[in-house]
């Protein structure tokens, strides 16, 4: 089962490879997040520790929350100074 | 093959399939709604392993970040046309549909089948908060920083 979750890990890496937009890159990164936290869970069941891999999945999804404020921080900061979003205009942040 | 097997499996290939829609999408706002389906799909999975409360939280969450990728999406210049009553119709019945299959087709955990004992609720609090109290005081700590943090990068110039 744990193709399920490598799987979206995958698909998370090709969406952050993939898309010019910045927004687009941090969807890439959540859904890589939900293949971490899918696989964590998946190896806590299957080793008889469920307990172990529930609170790693669930420090994974709050951890993650941190990530995206950053990252809208970023866009946002992005938006300010080049009035839009795409990766490459991350070059400089400073105004 | 129990009927919760079943489930699980379905909700794996919804998964993938999200998953697929939201690379190959061609707008910030379609990738947004299949990484909410994805996330949706992710819960279930966690649901069909006994996760109860990670499952909840996914659901959660996942459903709050896709809001705001769309709102960010929309503030940052793909503005999209007003949706028509048949698509919200549309969307109102597969959440309704979501919601009966989540009730009823999951009596029966596939974790139970394999013969693993799901953790319960209560123990898995009491967990939490025995064993991993420094941990959740260094995530919410974490949190508060980052909120802190994204305030002060994203203010606007003076002047500007």
């Amino acid at each position: 089962m744990h193709f399920l979750a490598n799987t979206l890990m995958g698909l998370g890496l090709g969406c952050i490879l993939t898309k010019r937009s910045f927004i687009g890159v941090l969807i890439g990164v959540q859904m890589m997040l939900y293949g971490a936290s899918l696989s964590f869970v998946l190896s806590g069941a299957l080793a008889s520790e469920p307990k172990k891999g529930y609170v790693f999945a669930l420090f994974l999804i709050l951890g993650g929350i941190a990530q995206l404020i950053g990252g809208w921080a970023l866009a946002i900061r992005m938006f300010y100074l080049g009035g839009r979003v795409d990766m490459s205009a991350l070059k400089r942040l400073k105004g | 093959m129990t009927h919760g097997d079943f489930l699980f499996w379905v909700f794996a290939i919804i998964t993938i399939v999200s998953g697929a829609c939201a690379v190959m999408a061609p707008t910030l706002r379609t990738t947004a709604l299949s990484l909410w389906i994805c996330g949706l799909g992710v819960g279930s999975l966690f649901l069909g392993m006994g996760a109860e409360y990670i499952a909840v939280a996914q659901w959660i969450l996942s459903t709050l970040v896709s809001v705001s990728f769309v709102f960010y999406s929309v503030l940052f210049g793909e503005v999209k046309k007003k949706e028509k009553p048949v698509k919200v119709a549309s969307g109102i019945a597969c959440g309704l549909l979501f919601i009966g299959v989540i009730n009823f087709g999951f009596q029966d955990l596939p974790i139970q089948s394999s013969g693993v004992t799901p953790l319960k609720l209560g123990e898995f609090g009491i967990s939490l908060i025995s064993d991993h109290f420094l941990s959740i005081k260094v995530l919410a700590l974490t949190l508060m920083m980052a909120i802190v943090g994204a305030g002060v990068i994203s203010r606007p110039e003076k002047g500007s």
